[in-house]
């Protein structure tokens, strides 16, 4: 009687898994399909591209497509000084934003200062999207003088991505244990000196998924990099729509350029899982 | 004591210092310049032209045009996205071989940036050379739909890749909600004879409300201020008719010049994130004070 219930309970895990993994592969798939088309398309010949119905399949190899953005042409610059861009002022923005919003984030979590306000105005700039003030920074900027600099546009996304940084720490500023600060303290050690000798170890791990996700909303960044900068400083998300031209039709070479554009995306994705499932979604609470 | 408060607010200072310079400015500045007449030519200084502006934004049909799309977008988007998502947080919750590797590859739309999403499904929806209307004729026989350039057809091929881009976030979260469900209640009600219809109806959804909620709201301000896969995919187009509301935006201020009613605009859409952002901020505040791990 056991047995046979047994054997019927590992059945019905074992129907209820089937049904699982059948809506899995086929998210899978839904997910998936755009990334492998892109992929096909970057690495198949002019001539194959412009057929009707097009090939599901793989057809002939060409990197004509992918030589056509790396070295770029008389019209079309190449994609190498775009991705540098870009990288460049992911890196310096996420770094900025990282080293002012942990501070920030330790003197909330740690000393409990501004009360319950501080925290949740700053969690309030997280809903202004960049699109909601790209006219005032517009004018601003204009006015100014820093449209279309490095430095408008470095200290714009280290503004933007603070708050993301803040909530996310917080979370581990609470929950990280305030004895061993104290100990220093009765050693005789600084605020500062406790910040940084003790408190900023243990915080390590979690600025590493801060910085994932600063990364990765700076280098998506299309409406403020396209207004408020987009000539001399031009980064991958403003070089991919100038490519759709009305003059040639650049299909396997747009393809080419967004390939080569979400892979640092890609690479992330996979780090970002672990901490999502954890609940990003009451804003890093722990 | 004192010296700790002044360490801390030290610390805080710079960080809140960006914020009131490049969010709070920015802010003041357009409630400003929502008020004042722009010129084409940046050299004319703006003048002051209380109401106009308004006016000119609320008589204008392509601004009821802007919201009627959006709010279409919204309400397809999000129950797709929700009851997707919910399927999928299901699904990946009974999996346990490999769930994060599979979470790592559902999690890719939403990491690639807008701009490209628009860029891949502009592509998967051409007409002559796309990947859709392949499949139709070569597995159902069906002619060429012109997908981006005809109504309704637009209007799915974007609430289509929305909801690509952001069901896996919404099922990641959802999955994260799913977790925090103890097993102990669950193994409980079914001992009792709970059928899985009902301990689905009776315990995880109600228990699920507070993340269906968060997450929700999280999506109404994704679609609110979507303007990349519609600025690529359909350019507004046929006619203007999926111009959304982010579109509307970048025309009048970028198109037009007309910097004035782009700012009522952008004061208009402030507006309505905020109303979201205080419903959601009210949710973390309970959701703190009630102390439950999220």
């Amino acid at each position: 009687m056991r047995r046979a219930s047994s054997t019927m309970r590992r059945l019905r895990r074992h129907v209820a898994n089937s049904w699982a993994w059948a809506v899995v592969g086929a998210f899978l798939v839904f997910a998936l399909f755009p990334v492998y088309w892109i992929v096909l398309i970057a690495f198949r010949p002019r001539d194959d591209i412009f057929q009707y119905p097009a090939a599901l399949m793989p057809t002939n190899l060409s990197l004509d497509n992918i030589r056509f953005i790396w070295f770029g042409t008389e019209t079309s610059e190449p994609i190498i000084g775009f991705l540098g861009n870009s990288m460049l002022i992911s890196v310096i923005s996420s770094l900025i934003a990282l080293s002012l919003g942990v501070a920030c984030a330790y003197a909330l979590g740690r000393f409990r200062i501004g009360g319950g306000f501080l925290p949740m105005w700053i969690l309030s700039q997280r809903f202004l999207p960049p699109i909601a003030l790209v006219v005032p920074l517009y004018l601003m900027y204009r006015q100014f003088g820093l449209l279309d600099t490095y430095f408008g546009l470095v200290i714009l996304y280290a503004t933007f991505t603070i708050p993301i940084v803040v909530w996310l720490m917080m979370g581990y500023v609470e929950s990280s244990p305030p004895e061993l600060e104290e100990a220093a303290y009765i050693d005789g050690a600084g605020y500062w000196t406790a910040f940084t000798r003790i408190a900023l170890p243990v915080l390590k791990p979690g600025l590493s998924v801060a910085a994932v996700f600063t990364f990765i909303f700076i280098w998506n960044e299309y409406v403020l990099a396209f207004q408020l900068a987009g000539d001399d400083v031009a980064t991958i998300t403003v070089y991919l729509p100038r490519l759709r031209s009305a003059v040639a039709e650049l299909y396997g070479e747009i393809a080419a350029a967004s390939l080569l554009s979400v892979i640092p995306a890609i690479v992330f994705a996979g780090v970002m899982q672990r901490f999502l499932v954890r609940g990003l979604a009451f804003g890093g609470l722990k | 004591m004192r010296g700790q408060k002044r360490f801390a607010w030290l610390m805080a200072a710079p960080s809140i210092l960006a914020m009131v310079a490049l969010g709070i400015v920015p802010l003041v500045w357009m409630v400003w310049t929502a008020f004042q007449s722009f010129s084409p030519n940046p050299r004319i200084p703006p003048r002051f032209s209380g109401l106009d502006n308004l006016g000119n934004l609320v008589g204008d049909p392509q601004f009821v045009g802007s919201l009627k799309i959006t709010i279409l977008v919204l309400i397809a988007a999000l129950i797709l996205q929700l009851v997707l998502g919910f399927i999928l947080a299901l699904a990946l919750y009974s999996i346990k071989r490999a769930r994060g590797l599979v979470v790592s590859l559902i999690l890719i739309p939403t990491a690639i940036a807008p701009i490209v999403a628009g860029i891949v499904w502009w592509m998967l929806f051409n007409t002559r050379f796309g990947a859709i209307n392949s499949v139709l004729f070569q597995w159902f026989g069906i002619d060429p739909v012109n997908w981006t350039i005809e109504m309704p057809t637009a209007y799915i091929a974007i609430v289509v890749a929305v909801v690509w881009q952001w069901t896996p976030f919404v099922a990641v979260i959802l999955l994260g909600g799913l977790t925090t469900i103890p097993r102990d209640t669950l193994d409980a009600a079914r001992i009792d004879g709970a059928t899985a219809w009902q301990r689905l109806r009776y315990i995880v959804l109600p228990l699920m409300r507070p993340f269906f909620l968060v997450v929700g709201l999280l999506m109404i301000i994704e679609i609110v201020r979507l303007y990349e896969l519609p600025f690529y995919i359909t350019q507004g187009g046929p006619g203007n008719q999926t111009v959304v509301a982010g579109v509307f935006l970048f025309k009048l201020a970028f198109s037009f010049f007309d910097l004035g009613r782009a700012s009522m605009m952008s004061v208009f859409l402030v507006i309505a994130l905020s109303m979201i952002a205080a419903l959601y901020m009210r949710l973390v505040a309970d959701h703190k004070n009630k102390g439950a791990s999220g």
